[in-house]
């Protein structure tokens, strides 16, 4: 059957492609003008120059807490996804008494908003010296990252096919093996998937950040560009090339892992 | 042997959980030479400098202590709060760390986070050194608890030199003489905004209430507001601030919620903005960025009637209890309260010393020459909202409650709400230390 | 394949400890929640329900109260509808949904903090770009005070979240879309059922779950909004942006008003809950854990 034309589909998807892409083009193209260029407002009209020099500066700004972000994003998202998915197989696998229990209690946990138990977690850093430390960054992503790693990486497992575990038994080979052995190497997916996505809201989040570390030495790179700002007027080029730096990572995750990282979000709803 | 293997994996298991937490321990039992570790908010240009140069002092003085330097931005210290908030809760006290004086002081104090000073302040005779209210600003419970070095103004009234040279205008002297001022610009001038304002950080709006206030009401109604010692919801004086305040309105800057105070002064320089209530910490600003005093800005103490007054910020420094050098801690303090070390700080810092030794004549600036003159002749009031003369708790209320003011000026409900902050954050009692003798 | 109780506390005591942790905190905060506790310092001065009764009292509560249910009713509604309509463009495309795809979807992978930084850029009254745009096409009288404004603030922060979260939406709707039968789509076409028709008829009905998820989520989202204020307005202008997350902040860490700062957190908390447990249960149903 022969499809109707449907120019109008492409008309309407342009234009909202257009204004999807607008504020990332203005912010591309501001972070590469110069402080004069800007002030004439005229957004739409590509830089003039290349001003590579408000990226060495804002960079400049920013490179202790992109470290930082570095240092604690990578070993908080390798053992949030090695201990939920640890979790995650054996809910997925497994039915044993209260293992449903294990599992609405663990969403429950992963779903609720973490602001309420900012309070105790500040006093409970403190109480163990972690506070304003990577260290405690680390654990408090590790802390809140492990149940949403359980319940993402859980709902990958599920999809597995039942042959695996069936030849599995047949060898006489236990869970511990299975889950090195067999599990890891054939739920890349799912374990790619979280780990994108785990990393990707550890890059990006900004409360815990704000809270628990203050000042250049530990600050993520969140807080500083949230700080990021002129000395006695908005520096706009500034700030934009600095957003981009920081956004560099999540980006390149989504351009070259973007499968991944839609099945992780997909996931990360619950939606089986 | 398939159970050696579970157990073998539970343990490893167990050790890579508890992993993170087995490095607690980072950072507790730092040995070495002795060491004094500051935790100040001066981290950028010339904060930085100036403080740079207590070091320079501190190093000259005491050559086998070594400075940790721990720099938290963050204006007047509100981020710096919280990190001490996790420190000293978990007994890890800095050896000194900035504070502003007041309220905000006394909070530490009423934690039990720090110690006297009584004998640095005796030793260096600072009851006669200093002017009184520094030490009125300090004492609680019969002891001073913090050394203080500088002072910041917080009632000058910038303006556009060239604006107002063109307009023919004089700086006004209170606020009736502000609302005629405003209307002449508004009126020859309609593109620019007469009162230059930022709100977006909401304090500004309390610096624009408190010369308000002083000019409507005096120093005394002034210190008794703060202190809770006025009725909100009956005060004449109160009422006729708000009234006047509301009268401002029109002439604010409308954008005013969308900017910092650092965003209106480099405008307010070329004449965009016609004046603007701010410390004298945006002298500075100005200087650096090229702009001159004298040509194309100018400031001038505001109120100057019925009574022009210093109204007043001080940073201090304080002894936690339990710091780990004691000796080092009782070094950095008394050198704070050498006059040779306040000169040069506070030329670089941009604020003028608390020292009556540090003459008028040590600023480059006229601006600074007469905050020092008017520090020594005139009255001085602690700044409400840096100084600190309220509660913090009542503070963080007040500037959302004037900010809001700004949108909607219903004066009833203005001051029901202050009342209510009021009773709240208990001001009247909390306040008690300022009327001790 | 067989396992033992031994297997059991192996496999799940990493997990069961976080989320015992995290209950733990929960009560924790209530119980902060019933103390009068200011200052840095812990203050065990249990004052039972006079920090709810404060906070009941407060204007600033019901404004900020009023801005999450603002989120929701705002928020939502647009960007579900956005998301649906777009992921039915996209299935009506073919191959060039690979193109458009990414498009309305990359927002999702940028901080909120980024996101804000740059719309508070786009809202500036003065220099900011929507303006600029709007004088450079000649249409300068629509210029507005957008984020300078407290009536229009609110407005522009949930504008920004919507073009945020509607890839997000407009992927799970994908999803559900490409679950309905082939059959019954080419059944309607073939009984000359248009573009629209087949909307109406086949696609909303069935694309239900897929509300409930992106409701779901959104309305979590709503409630937890907290780094887009910061950035962009941090409250202001006046309170007018303010939201409990943002308050809770706030009262705790700059007021120092720990134990009211509690008492705002399990608010959320209960909220929250409202929309948490359904959801998961409904879930858990769906995925037949």
């Amino acid at each position: 059957m022969k499809r109707p034309q449907r120019l109008w589909l492409y008309f309407v998807l342009t234009i909202a492609a257009a204004a999807w892409l607008l504020p990332m083009y203005v912010m591309l193209s501001t972070s590469l003008k110069t402080p004069r260029e800007v002030a004439l407002g005229q957004y739409i009209t590509p830089p003039h120059s290349l001003e590579i020099n408000n990226y060495l500066v804002a960079f400049g700004v920013l490179k202790q807490g992109l470290l930082n972000s570095v240092v604690v994003a990578i070993p908080a998202t390798a053992l949030a996804v090695f201990l939920g998915s640890w979790a995650g197989f054996f809910l997925a696998m497994f039915r044993f008494r209260h293992s449903q229990t294990v599992f609405f209690v663990a969403s429950v946990a992963t779903f609720l908003p973490y602001q309420i138990i900012l309070i105790p977690f500040t006093q409970f850093m403190a109480a163990l010296n972690l506070f304003n430390t990577q260290w405690g960054l680390i654990v408090a992503y590790l802390l809140l990252n492990v149940p949403m790693a359980a319940l993402i990486s859980a709902t990958f497992f599920q999809m597995l096919p039942v042959e695996l575990q069936e030849a599995a038994a047949l060898d006489g080979c236990g869970p511990v093996t299975f889950y090195f052995r067999i599990l890891l190497p054939v739920a890349q997916l799912g374990l790619v998937s979280t780990t994108i996505l785990i990393f990707t809201m550890i890059w990006n989040e900004f409360l815990i950040a704000i809270t628990l570390t203050q000042g250049p030495y530990t600050q993520m790179a969140t807080p500083v560009l949230a700080g990021l700002k002129g000395n006695y007027a908005q520096l706009w080029h500034i700030q934009m090339a600095g957003a981009m730096i920081t956004s560099i990572p999540p980006l390149i995750i989504f351009i070259f892992l973007g499968r991944y990282f839609i099945a992780g979000l997909m996931a990360g709803t619950l939606k089986g | 042997m398939k159970r050696v293997y579970l157990c073998v994996s539970i343990l490893v298991i167990f050790a890579l959980f508890v992993l993170p937490l087995g490095a607690l321990a980072k950072g507790v039992d730092q040995e070495g030479g002795k060491e004094l570790i500051v935790y100040h908010w001066w981290t950028a240009g010339g904060e930085r400098e100036a403080m740079n140069k207590i070091f320079e002092w501190f190093n000259k003085k005491n050559p086998d202590i070594k400075i940790v330097d721990n720099p938290i931005a963050g204006g007047g210290g509100i981020t710096l709060k919280t990190v001490l908030l996790g420190l000293l809760a978990a007994k890890m006290p800095p050896d000194t760390f900035q504070s502003l004086s007041g309220a905000e002081l006394k909070m530490y104090v009423d934690g039990n986070y720090i110690d006297p000073v009584d004998d640095i302040w005796q030793a260096n005779n600072l009851d006669t050194n200093y002017p009184p209210v520094i030490g009125r600003m300090t004492l609680f419970n019969g002891h001073h608890y913090g050394i203080p070095m500088n002072a910041h103004r917080a009632n000058w009234l910038f303006y556009s030199k060239q604006l107002f040279d063109e307009l023919g205008l004089q700086p006004p002297q209170d606020v009736d003489e502000m609302i005629a001022v405003a209307k002449t610009i508004k009126e020859k001038k309609p593109d620019v905004a007469p009162i230059g304002i930022g709100t977006r950080e909401k304090w500004p709006a309390v610096f624009l209430f408190d010369v308000v206030l002083l000019s409507v009401g005096g120093p005394d109604a002034y210190e008794k507001f703060y202190t809770g010692q006025l009725d909100p919801k009956t005060d004449p004086a109160l009422k006729d601030a708000l009234t006047k305040y509301k009268e401002l309105i029109p002439y604010l800057y409308e954008f005013h919620g969308a900017k910092t105070w650092s965003d209106i002064v480099g405008p307010l320089a070329e004449g965009q903005f016609g004046m603007m209530v701010i410390g004298d910490f945006a002298a500075g600003l100005l200087v650096q960025a090229g702009y001159q005093e004298g040509v194309q800005w100018e400031a001038e103490a505001f109120p100057k009637k019925p009574e022009e007054v210093f109204l007043m910020i001080v940073d201090t420094f304080t002894r936690p209890t339990g710091a780990k050098s004691p000796e080092a801690t009782t070094a950095w303090l008394t050198n704070l309260t050498d006059p040779k070390v306040q000169e040069e700080f506070n030329i670089i810092k941009g604020s003028i010393a608390i020292h009556k030794d540090v003459p008028d004549t040590a600023y480059a600036d006229s601006l600074h020459q007469r905050a020092s003159a008017a520090f020594k002749s005139k009255r001085i009031v602690p700044s409400s909202i840096h100084g600190v003369l309220a509660p913090p708790a009542f503070l963080s209320d007040w500037q959302d409650i004037l900010t809001r003011f700004l949108y909607s000026p219903d004066i009833e409900r203005i001051q029901g709400e202050i009342a209510d902050s009021m009773a709240l954050a208990n001001v009247a009692e909390v306040s008690q230390w300022y009327w001790a003798k | 394949m067989r396992y033992t109780r031994a297997h059991i506390i192996l496999f799940l005591t990493p997990l069961s400890l976080v989320v015992l942790f995290m209950y733990a905190m929960m009560l924790w905060t209530a119980y902060v929640s019933m103390n009068n506790w200011v200052g840095m310092a812990p203050s065990w001065d249990f004052n039972g329900l006079a920090n709810y009764i404060t906070l009941f009292r407060m204007e600033r509560f019901w404004i900020n109260l009023q801005n999450n249910i603002l989120w929701m009713v705002i928020f939502i509604p647009p960007t579900a509808f956005l998301g649906l309509v777009l992921a039915y463009a996209l299935e009506l495309s073919g191959r060039a949904e690979a193109i458009f795809r990414p498009i309305f979807l990359y927002p999702m992978a940028l901080s909120f903090v980024v996101t804000g930084t740059l719309w508070a850029w786009m809202y500036d009254p003065g220099t900011g770009v929507i303006n600029s745009l709007l004088k450079g096409v000649g249409l300068g009288a629509l210029a507005q005070p957008w984020i300078a404004s407290p009536k229009q603030a609110l407005y522009c922060m949930i504008g920004a979240a919507i073009w945020q979260y509607t890839g997000f939406a407009m992927t799970l709707y994908l999803a559900a879309i490409r679950d309905i039968s082939r059959e019954i789509i080419e059944a309607s076409r073939v009984d000359g059922a248009n573009d629209l028709q087949v909307f109406t008829y086949i696609v909303v009905p069935n694309v239900q779950h897929a509300t409930m998820i992106v409701v779901a989520m959104l309305t979590l989202f709503s409630l937890k909004v907290f780094d887009l204020v910061w950035v962009m307005t941090m409250g202001g202008p006046g309170n007018s942006t303010e939201v409990l997350s943002y308050f809770m902040f706030v009262a705790t860490f700059r007021q120092q008003l720990v134990g009211i700062g509690a008492a705002i957190s399990v608010i959320i908390l209960v909220l929250a809950v409202l929309v948490v447990i359904p959801y998961a249960s409904w879930s858990m149903k769906r995925m037949q854990v």
